[in-house]
This record gives C-alpha cells, sequence and structure tokens, in this order.
C-alpha cells in the first residue's frame, strides 16, 4: 500500500537518482563557497598588514613575526574601552560648580499683560 | 369567552406567521400567478466550489423572483438570468433570455417550485434579505478549520507577549493569522476583494512581495546593515559550521522527494532547514509558490522555537568536557578587512550562485552601507524604518495567507513535520561538525562545539542559545561573540544553498 502524501506516496526510489545528486552537489558546492571564503579571509589580514609587517621585522629583526604580534587580542582591546569609557564617564563630575542665573528680560505685550487678563471685569 | 379570546389570539399568531413566511398557505390557491409572483423563491444545494485553490465545495442559495410583468430573474453565485415566464396548464415556461439555454419547466407541488431537481422556497421579501445578510456573515461561513487556525494564530501571540519568542514576528503572523481566518462569503466566480487569495484585495496586493519574493531582498538589506561580521573575519575557520548546518536542507529534500513531493516543491520544503524565514519564503515564492504558507509559517515558527529545539541536542551530543572549552577572544578587525568583506564576499559566492544574487547582494550591499561609515543615514534607514515595514507587511500577509481552507491540508502537516526535521538535523549536522573540527585543531585554537548548534541561521537566537547552554556549563565562559560567526556564515550559507537549488529545480 502507498501512502499518498505529497502527490505520489512514499517513494524511495524518486530519491536514489537524481535527488542524492542534487543533495550531494549541492551541499558541497554551499561547502565550497564558504571554504573559499575561509581561505580568502585567512589571506587578507597577511596581504594588507604586509608592509606593517615587514617594518615590525626590520625594526625588531626578529625572524618570526606573528600575527598575534601585530593584533591587540580582544580581552585587553576590551580592558583598554572600559578605561577609556570610564575616564570620560568620570570627567563628567569635574565641573566647575559655578551655578549662574541668566537674567532674562521679557518684553512688555498685551498678549501676556495680567491687565487684560480674562479675571478683570470689563469696564472695571 | 376566555376560549374565544384564545382562537383570536392564536388566529392572530397565524396571520403573523403567514404574513412573515407568506407562502405555503397560497400554493393551493388557484391563481397561481399570484403565489409565484408574491415573495422570493430559494433553493439551497451543494456543489459549489469554494475557490480555485481548494477542492471544497460548499451550499449556496440561489434565488428566483417573478414579477408581475411576466419577467422572472433567476439569481444564483455563478450567474444571473433573466426571461419570460408563461402558465399553461399549472405548468410554468420559463424562457431565458440567453437564447443558448432551452425553456424550462417549473412545477408547483406541495407549496414547493421545482425546476428540474432543484427545490425552491418561497419566502417574504423581507426573510429572504434576512436569509441572504446571513449567508454573508462570518457565523454562515465558518468551519472547525477557522476555529483551529484562529486558536494557532491566538497561540502565536500568546507565546510572543508571554515568553517573548521572537515577538516582531510571531505578533504579525499571529494576527495575520487571525484576519486570515476571519470567514467571508466564498464562491468560485464570485470576488468579494475580501481574501488574500482574492484578485484585486488590499490583502492580495500586499502578498504580492510575499509571492514574488520582493520582501526577502529587502529583509536582507536590513539584516546586513544590521550585522556586525567582525567575529567571522576575525576567525574565518567558524565560517565552516555554517556551511555544515545546511546539511539539514538537502537531506529533508530527499526526504521530501521520498514523501513524494515534487522536486521542486522538495526544494522549496528542504530550505525550512536554513533555519531563514526571508530565504525560505524567496525560494518558495519562486520554487513552490502554492505552498508558500505553510513553508513561511513553519519556517518561523522553528526559528521562534529555536530555544526550545536546540539545547536537548547541544546536550545530547556535547560532552559536559566539551561544553567548558574556552576559545581564545577574537582578535580586534581592521576596518578596511570589515569593507572588504561584503565585497569580497559578494564576487566569492554570487560567482558560485548567481541564483542567490537577490539575498546576497542586498546582505552584502546592507553591510557594506554599515561599514562604509559614509552612508550613516542609509545605513540606519534601513537596518530600523525599511526592515519593519517590510517586517509588517511580510508577517501580517504570511499570517494571513494561513486561510483554513487553503492551509489545513494533509501537505501542510508533511510540510511541518518535515520542517521540524529539517532544524533536528541542520543543528546536529553543525553540533558534530564542530567536534571534528576539534580533531584536527591543537591548544588554544580549539572551538567549543556547543557553538556549532548556531550554524543554522536563525540570527541571533541560536547564537543566544549557544551563549545560555555554555554559562550553563560555565557561568565565565561567554560564547556569544564566537557563536555570531557560524550564525551570520549560516544566513550565508543558506542563502547559498537557496540559489543551488533555484539553479537546479527550477
Amino acid at each position: 500500500m502507498i501512502t499518498v502524501i505529497g502527490n505520489t506516496g512514499i517513494n524511495f526510489n524518486a530519491a536514489a537518482g537524481s535527488g542524492v545528486t542534487v543533495a550531494l552537489v549541492g551541499w558541497l558546492i554551499v561547502f565550497a563557497a564558504l571554504v573559499l571564503l575561509v581561505i580568502v579571509f585567512t589571506q587578507v589580514p597577511k596581504l594588507i598588514y604586509y608592509n606593517s609587517r615587514k617594518l615590525h621585522k626590520q625594526k625588531t629583526k626578529q625572524s618570526i613575526v606573528t600575527d598575534d604580534d601585530l593584533h591587540i587580542a580582544g580581552d585587553v582591546s576590551a580592558a583598554i574601552s572600559t578605561a577609556l569609557y570610564l575616564f570620560f564617564d568620570e570627567m563628567h563630575d569635574e565641573e566647575s560648580n559655578v551655578i549662574t542665573i541668566k537674567r532674562v528680560r521679557k518684553i512688555y505685550s498685551p498678549w501676556s499683560s495680567k491687565i487684560y487678563g480674562l479675571r478683570t471685569w470689563p469696564g472695571k | 369567552m376566555k376560549k374565544i379570546n384564545t382562537m383570536k389570539k392564536l388566529s392572530l399568531i397565524i396571520f403573523i406567521i403567514a404574513t412573515l413566511f407568506g407562502s405555503s398557505t397560497y400554493a393551493n390557491t388557484s391563481d397561481l400567478s399570484s403565489v409565484l409572483t408574491k415573495g422570493k423563491w430559494l433553493n439551497k444545494s451543494d456543489g459549489y466550489k469554494l475557490n480555485a485553490h481548494s477542492d471544497k465545495t460548499v451550499e449556496r442559495y440561489k434565488s428566483i423572483t417573478f414579477g408581475i410583468d411576466q419577467t422572472f430573474v433567476l439569481d444564483s453565485v455563478k450567474s444571473k438570468y433573466s426571461g419570460e415566464w408563461r402558465l399553461i396548464d399549472n405548468d410554468i415556461y420559463l424562457e431565458f433570455c440567453d437564447s443558448n439555454i432551452k425553456t424550462r419547466i417549473a412545477k408547483l407541488e406541495n407549496n414547493k417550485l421545482i425546476i428540474g431537481k432543484d427545490s425552491y422556497k418561497s419566502y417574504s421579501g423581507a426573510f429572504a434579505g434576512l436569509i441572504n445578510f446571513y449567508e454573508f456573515t462570518g457565523v454562515s461561513n465558518a468551519t472547525p478549520g477557522h476555529i483551529i487556525m484562529l486558536i494557532v494564530g491566538i497561540f502565536f501571540i500568546f507565546l510572543a507577549i508571554r515568553y517573548n519568542y521572537e515577538p516582531l514576528l510571531l505578533i504579525p503572523i499571529g494576527f495575520g493569522i487571525i484576519i486570515g481566518n476571519i470567514p467571508f462569503f466564498q464562491a468560485e466566480g464570485f470576488n468579494l476583494q475580501l481574501g488574500i487569495y482574492e484578485e484585486g484585495s488590499v490583502m492580495s496586493y500586499l502578498y504580492f512581495g510575499v509571492r514574488q519574493g520582493i520582501y526577502p531582498p529587502l529583509i536582507f538589506l536590513g539584516i546586513g546593515a544590521m550585522t556586525d561580521f567582525s567575529s567571522l573575519i576575525s576567525n574565518p575557520k567558524l565560517m565552516i559550521l555554517g556551511a555544515a548546518a545546511q546539511i539539514g536542507i538537502f537531506l529533508t529534500f530527499l526526504g521530501a522527494l521520498i514523501l513524494g513531493f515534487g522536486p521542486a516543491e522538495a526544494g522549496a520544503i528542504g530550505i525550512i532547514g536554513g533555519a531563514d524565514g526571508p530565504t525560505a519564503i524567496f525560494l518558495s515564492s519562486k520554487l513552490a509558490p502554492h505552498l508558500i504558507g505553510p513553508i513561511a509559517i513553519a519556517a518561523y515558527s522553528y526559528m521562534a522555537l529555536v530555544p526550545i529545539i536546540q539545547p536537548p541536542f547541544m546536550k545530547l551530543l556535547i560532552t559536559k568536557k566539551e561544553r567548558l572549552i574556552r576559545m581564545k577572544p577574537p582578535r580586534s578587525v581592521s576596518k578596511l578587512e570589515k569593507i572588504m568583506f561584503p565585497i569580497v564576499g559578494l564576487l566569492l559566492t554570487a560567482y558560485i550562485s548567481p541564483s542567490s544574487l537577490p539575498l546576497l547582494g542586498m546582505l552584502f550591499f546592507g553591510n557594506l552601507l554599515k561599514e562604509s561609515t559614509v552612508t550613516k543615514r542609509l545605513a540606519d534607514t534601513a537596518r530600523t524604518s525599511l526592515i519593519d515595514i517590510v517586517t509588517i507587511l511580510l508577517g501580517i500577509t504570511v499570517g494571513a495567507s494561513t486561510q483554513a481552507d487553503v492551509f489545513l491540508t494533509s501537505q501542510s502537516m508533511w510540510i511541518f513535520g518535515l520542517g521540524a526535521l529539517s532544524f533536528i538535523i541542520a543543528t546536529c549536522g553543525g553540533l558534530l561538525f564542530a567536534k571534528l573540527m576539534n580533531l584536527f585543531l591543537k591548544g588554544d585554537n580549539k572551538i567549543n562545539p556547543l557553538i556549532g548548534a548556531a550554524g543554522v541561521s536563525a540570527v541571533p537566537d541560536s547564537a543566544r542559545v549557544v551563549q545560555h547552554e555554555g554559562l550553563k556549563a560555565d557561568p565565565t565562559n561567554h560564547l556569544l561573540m564566537h557563536a555570531m560567526a557560524p550564525n551570520v556564515s549560516g544566513v550565508i550559507g543558506s542563502a547559498v544553498a537557496a540559489g543551488i537549488l533555484l539553479s537546479f529545480l527550477m
């Protein structure tokens, strides 16, 4: 007995031929695309920092320069950022403590005049 | 006296009933024409197809009105006919204006008008109007399917509000389900322009963006403008985990083929394993437009249920010792690398799988808007207003597309089953591949296999689940940043996989 689910029923032969090929090739292509990205982005930093690597090499005259020498580790940069943030945040407290009250001059206008307010009886 | 009063009351009641339902009492009178021209003759019969998307048939009324001027109007859902009627020996001859329709003979038997197989009953004009109104109400057209879907919609809203499961998606989808399952009068060839599947309705216009795959690339633009790829750039090898998890897509594709779905349908169902709603909608709109509703609902539901689906398999496949692995903090990534990533990434992936260009193009474009730092306004619009608008439209229309008569089929149930399986396979694929990678990595470079689960896209929920599970094992081990790498590579991977399936199966 065939259980009708999609259009025909359970059929292992349907997946056996081209189905397996599509699945396998498809997955391999996804893999290939992302592996290519891995390769490229593993090499990109080396190309970008080629000059600085060279300079570093000349200065220190070290034979082996690794990526670690050229980058600040994440936790170190996090610590520096936190320190800077706290420093600048603290700066807020160091104010002059001089509180000035500015005198504001209001130009007279009958629109804001208390004399012509609604509370006054007309004719008084 | 009492008896007389009771009789009077009774006759009054009979008179009122006779006036309201005024039909049968006159049926036996000799003057047939006065009987015929009084009120409307209604017939309710089955056999009306609900809509073009469904094979269900329903009962609908048709009416016939006889005029004193010897004309009649036969009005059914399908069409309206008119003509002239004549009385010959108690037979009513109906001659249609349309010369293609033969003259029909009707008879009046037991207060019922018999035309062929159909029997009509006479009602007063007011009562016929009430019946007509009732036929158009939601109450009259409601089916158990509508009620089930309404409960599902309310359940989605409950999950979003009570448990905060992807509220930005589940609220619009949940409410969309409610909108889509308000029953209304439907019949093939009769268009009220109300439902999402009725041409010319507002909902149908909004749904156009889903049907034609317009919304998904716009969502990807927003995602690109939101995503920080630096964790990926700093540790590119984690990108492979995003590829490994895509095994869910391809194994489910095989599973769907075995279950009897066509290759294109199987491809659209398989993409649920990519755990990426927009990608699933994009691919199903191209490969199997008739399955968009169930596929989109399955993809988004499982994305929302990531915190429930993934942890058991993480516990099952990853040992306590492995869960404690601490990963090296990611290195800082320069601005140049961040700018290069979207350009190089697009070139490499789109050249391999050009069919995924609408998704990948918009994803990387959005990211370049963000990383270039000179188009802040555009990036802000893409990651806020634009993505919000598209999410609203996408969510509400995908929800409304679950109209019970179209959505509740055995196929939809199988799609849900396969979708869950796909998600599980993808999660396990990522976890196991992370374990495999550890066999080749040494010392500091070892990875915590938990992050493999983030290879299924579902940004950022699956990364959040990894962080949560990591903290359970070691409260000081934060895996979130590491998990974001396979998570975003999963987005790229599922888009590439969609492109491949599209080019193979379309």
